[in-house]
């Protein structure tokens, strides 16, 4: 029996076979309706988030604003009409490198391995909400792939809003669209910064703004202490938390900077008052050997800016939990992570640039990327 | 379902459209893939929730089907790792046993120990013979190299061949 007799046996059988299978079955209307029922629990927890967060923070939101968890919007309706302008900038970090960008933009994936992007355009809010259409709202972006559905950047892609890329492996260099898009990117303290617009003044305004990262530590070593240079405050009051999410490299030795953000005092004290009804600390794998790759340091931060204390968030599987009042990445003993415990500080990039547990019954879903293919 | 028109230079088809035109043929290769008709049912639903969900970005790939099928055969893997599930191919040995004509006869030994091969192989086989595909396609969708992928339709051939020899096929 030569190849061409066994492949041809081998499709006649398959074709056959084929014809068997039950079409009419409704795999399509069961589809509709398990997604409909995922996006009406995604609108119940949100809007449940939503009214704790107007309670807590009402007098916040009324006096400070600063505060990103009393800024977070009422639910509405979820459309694709990007927010108005709003002349307001934020602060995005990685490694060390500090870019300021349109606080209305997203978040979205920027291209790593050869210009590969998992998705180059806006799929989380800027307040940390999937977005089911990113429309023109511009995004930004990290060599993390938030999704697995991706994009070849730049010979089979075109932009259709502005982004800023931290770390994407490109270039220096320009390249120009055909749709009039300009991308610039640029090095800076080690990092590659990239721009990309058709307004040109937009792009040379953020170019301008990069500079050395000051929120966080641009980089740890796994296992070594974490040491801040500034005097710790050890007796002041802590007045806002400080979000600092790290990844390891390949060799696992350092870790640097992926993401940083301050919150204001109402999420503070929400997670304060999670922890507080936090289980005790204990090895949350004792039987399990594991290797650590991702982890988020909050700094409890005085009005200087000083560390008062810092927790690391462990963040594998089952095993994820908070190591409290710690001074190194590695620790075993935690206190078990709730949804509770990581509401207040998922937000803004964080589900866009964190890889985390999706909780019992998908509790934790929205609070990190979630699971890929 | 909402439908994902892009907003951009170049609309993308639109979702209800695209389920409709293609769940038959879904339906058929995920049949192949897993052997049986629930297992193909859960896959394809699987597929086409996630589809549905990040309809805007996949509806602008090159080619969306790919990626689909990428999820059934993901979805059929992942299924066997987390319970050890064992796929049966009783189902269509019943369906068969009456079948009197040689031609027939002979298909079914051929799916009968298509059955038999590991699932990547089958998977591997099926995207080969029945979709048609070229490696690398082949290799996109089960996550391997391309080489890896014509091992594994290679390893299926002669698994094939060496079991229809001894059946006196």
């Amino acid at each position: 029996m030569d190849d061409r007799d066994l492949e041809s046996r081998v499709r006649a059988a398959l074709e056959r076979q084929a014809g068997s299978a039950d079409v009419t079955a409704p795999v399509v209307e069961r589809a509709r309706r398990e997604v409909a029922a995922r996006r009406r629990t995604r609108w119940s927890a949100a809007a449940a988030a939503a009214a704790v967060v107007l309670v807590v923070g009402g007098i916040a939101v009324a006096t400070s604003g600063e505060d990103r968890m009393a800024d977070r919007p009422e639910v509405v309706d979820r459309s694709s009409e990007p927010p108005a302008p709003s002349g307001r900038w934020r602060t995005e970090y990685w490694a060390d490198v500090a870019v300021d960008v349109p606080a209305e933009w997203g978040y979205g994936g920027a291209p790593y391995d050869g210009g590969t992007a998992c998705y180059p355009e806006a799929m989380v809010g800027p307040d940390g909400r999937r977005l089911d259409d990113a429309g023109s709202l511009g995004h930004v972006g990290r060599p993390i792939a938030v999704t697995d559905v991706c994009a070849l950047v730049p010979t089979a892609w075109e932009p259709g809003a502005p982004y800023v890329w931290l770390g994407a492996d490109l270039a220096t260099g320009t390249h120009e669209y055909d749709n009039g898009y300009v991308q610039e990117t640029v090095e800076v303290n080690g990092s590659t910064v990239t721009v990309g617009t058709d307004d040109p003044t937009l792009r040379q305004r953020i170019l301008d703004s990069a500079r050395g990262g000051e929120m966080c530590l641009s980089e740890l070593e796994t296992g070594g202490d974490i040491r801040h240079d500034v005097a710790e405050g050890a007796g002041a009051e802590p007045v806002a938390l400080r979000v600092c999410a790290y990844r390891s490299d390949e060799a696992g030795r350092t870790a640097s900077l992926t993401y940083a953000a301050e919150l204001g005092a109402t999420a503070l004290a929400a997670y304060e008052e999670a922890l507080a009804a936090g289980e005790e600390p204990r090895d949350q794998c004792p039987t399990l050997d594991y290797v650590e790759s991702e982890w988020v340091v909050l700094e409890l931060v005085d009005r200087d800016g000083a560390p008062v204390r810092q927790d690391v968030v462990h963040l594998f599987g089952s095993c994820a939990g908070i190591a409290v009042g710690t001074d190194r990445l590695l620790q075993l003993e935690t206190t078990r992570l709730t949804p509770e415990m990581v509401e207040p500080w998922a937000v803004g990039g964080v589900p866009a640039v964190v890889h985390g547990p999706t909780g019992g019954k998908g509790a934790m879903i929205d609070s990190f990327i979630g699971q890929q293919g | 379902m909402d439908v994902g028109v892009t907003e951009r230079g170049t609309a993308s088809p639109d979702f209800d459209a695209w389920v409709e035109a293609r769940a038959a043929a879904l339906l058929r290769f995920g049949y192949l893939v897993t052997g049986s008709q629930h297992a193909a049912e859960d896959a394809v639903q699987s597929a086409l929730v996630a589809v549905c969900e990040k309809w805007s970005r996949i509806s602008r790939t090159d080619d969306p089907d790919s990626y689909v099928r990428r999820m059934i055969v993901n979805a059929h893997i992942s299924a066997w790792r987390r319970f050890g599930r064992r796929e049966s191919v009783v189902e269509t040995v019943h369906e068969r046993a009456a079948d009197p004509t040689a031609g027939v006869d002979d298909s079914d030994a051929v799916w009968r120990l298509c059955a038999t091969l590991p699932r990547q192989q089958r998977a591997a086989v099926v995207l080969r013979f029945y979709e048609d595909l070229g490696y690398a396609e082949i290799a996109a969708i089960l996550g391997v190299a391309e080489p890896t992928a014509r091992s594994h339709v290679h390893r299926a051939l002669a698994a094939l061949r060496r079991e229809l020899a001894r059946g006196g096929a």
